[in-house]
């Protein structure tokens, strides 16, 4: 149902990074050693939001969403909104994690059927 | 207690010179550097050849020429064996390389040295894309889509309309209009500069054309001004110089506006002026919205108040502070190594009185102001010359 997000928490200042962060800490600077793999919860809300018109690769097919969104657990990542009502987004929206082709795309939590 | 060089021996713009901002061409980039360079030595001592010798150091700004572009270019003046650097600072390099130039000089190191924003649209190539730090979206995320997303939440917080932000290209391309050396030279209806989405509430016209140019800057001491017998009120003084990259901060806070928030915190300080006494700001527009959020970010007005400013005619020339007179990025252009150079460039001609129909009435104060990858911000306070 709801996508988990793998990264890392720093042990010292626990700064939690989206992906993991792979190489020190940048609020600390703690070493990869005390950085430690976290789990996390996909569900957030949309903070901003665009639709891109142009780009420079032919994968996704434009028009596509992108959306800030602020997790529950504390950050904010950016990625894709997928699913069939993108007209329905905008900021203030409830997303929650899902995959596509891979990749961690974000998708309108109403939609998402359990 | 750190010094203020600029302060005590201080640092002068006695020659400006540029290559128009254009698309890409066949032109070689010594050619593009060549015509700036002796435009400014000429616009400072006369004849470019005869003055050469007396420039000490060079530091060429370029983000993509590739390793040492310097000296095959400058050696056309006749190989004078100067110091040459070169320094690459993303967007801001042709800042960086008047940072530096003014440095040398205000250091008591040299008497004239040349700063030179360079480049031609070759292959981009970013260190950090290969540093193996890897990000959620894959790359979905070009860097107008980055102020496409920014200005969404702009937008929504202090009500902003897609039209309130267009109206900064309008401005901008309407100065740009009138300034010979600019990629855009065209004046734009609103409508125009609506068209043709490319992200978010940006449009075609609200993004920055990236071609090829050049432009230079001469900097010299007090010393130099009066041994090559130079006019003093031709000569703004540098009087604050500050270069700043992005500290840490909590997730989610407005990274880009907090960098200029501390960069301009630091050079008001220096020069001991603030937003106020500003008189011409060059500020890097890159995507429209940019101007408003940096116009609030270095305190020229409070937050969510720049577009309603603009639409009062705050920001045209003849306004309170002309904002990007020469067109800025959006308009002149935005060839990387160039950029920085040549804000200081349109800076000094402001505060001369010499920018004919883009001229701010009276204008005592210039701030130049770019940003760049990374992100790092530079910026420059000018005061007009005493004669």
């Amino acid at each position: 149902m709801n996508e988990k997000l793998s990264g890392r928490t720093c042990k010292h200042c626990e700064l939690l990074t989206i992906p993991g962060e792979p190489f020190a800490c940048e609020r600390c600077g703690a070493l990869r050693e005390e950085l430690v793999d976290t789990e996390c919860d996909s569900a957030g809300e949309v903070r901003a939001i665009a639709v891109v018109h142009r780009h420079a690769r032919k994968e996704p097919e434009t028009p596509f969403t992108i959306v800030e969104v602020e997790l529950d657990a504390g950050p904010v990542i950016r990625a894709q909104l997928v699913g069939p009502d993108l007209d329905l987004a905008s900021i203030g929206s409830r997303v929650v994690g899902t995959r596509i082709e891979g990749r961690v795309a974000m998708t309108l939590e109403s939609e998402k059927r359990s | 207690m750190t010094r203020n060089l600029l302060a005590d021996r201080g640092a002068y713009v006695v020659g400006i010179g540029l290559h128009r901002y254009q698309r890409r061409s066949d032109k070689s980039y010594v050619e593009l550097g060549l015509e700036a360079v002796r435009a400014a030595l000429g616009d400072a001592f006369g004849d470019p050849v005869e003055a050469w010798p007396n420039v000490e150091v060079a530091i060429t700004g370029t983000a993509l020429l590739g390793m040492a572009p310097s000296r095959v270019m400058l050696a056309r003046l006749g190989a004078s064996g100067l110091a040459i650097h070169q320094v690459e600072n993303a967007s801001a390099s042709g800042s960086t390389a008047v940072a530096q130039a003014a440095l040398s000089v205000s250091s008591g190191q040299t008497d004239v040295a040349l700063a030179v924003g360079l480049d031609k649209p070759e292959a981009w190539r970013v260190a950090a894309s290969s540093a193996g730090i890897p990000s959620l979206e894959g790359g979905l995320v070009a860097p107008f889509t980055h102020f496409a997303l920014l200005a969404s939440r702009y937008q929504r917080e202090f009500g902003v309309s897609d039209e309130e932000i267009a109206r900064v290209a309008f401005k901008n391309h309407r100065n740009g209009a009138k300034n010979p050396y600019a990629h855009r030279q065209k004046e734009r209806t609103i409508e125009e500069i609506m068209q043709d989405p490319i992200s978010g509430s940006l449009t075609r016209l609200q993004c920055c054309p990236v071609g090829e140019g050049a432009a230079a800057v001469v900097v010299a001491s007090a010393d130099a001004i009066e041994k090559f017998g130079l006019d003093p009120a031709r000569c703004p003084r540098i009087i604050g110089s500050v270069s700043r990259s992005q500290g840490f901060l909590e997730p989610g806070a407005d990274a880009d506006s907090a960098l200029t928030v501390d960069t301009a915190r630091r050079v008001f300080e220096q020069a001991r002026v603030g937003p106020s006494d500003i008189d011409v700001l060059e500020v890097h527009d890159a995507f429209s919205v940019e101007e408003l959020f940096y116009l609030e970010a270095m305190g020229f007005c409070g937050s969510g108040e720049a577009a309603r400013l603009l639409a009062e005619g705050a920001w045209d020339i003849g306004g309170r502070c002309a904002v990007s007179p020469s067109g800025g990025l959006l308009s002149m252009g935005h060839p990387l190594g160039p950029t920085g150079t040549g804000q200081i460039v349109e800076i000094a001609r402001q505060l001369r009185g010499e920018a004919g129909p883009r001229q701010q009435p009276e204008a005592r104060y210039g701030v130049a102001h770019m940003v760049g990858l990374g992100a790092v911000c530079v910026m420059h306070i000018l005061e007009r010359g005493q004669p």
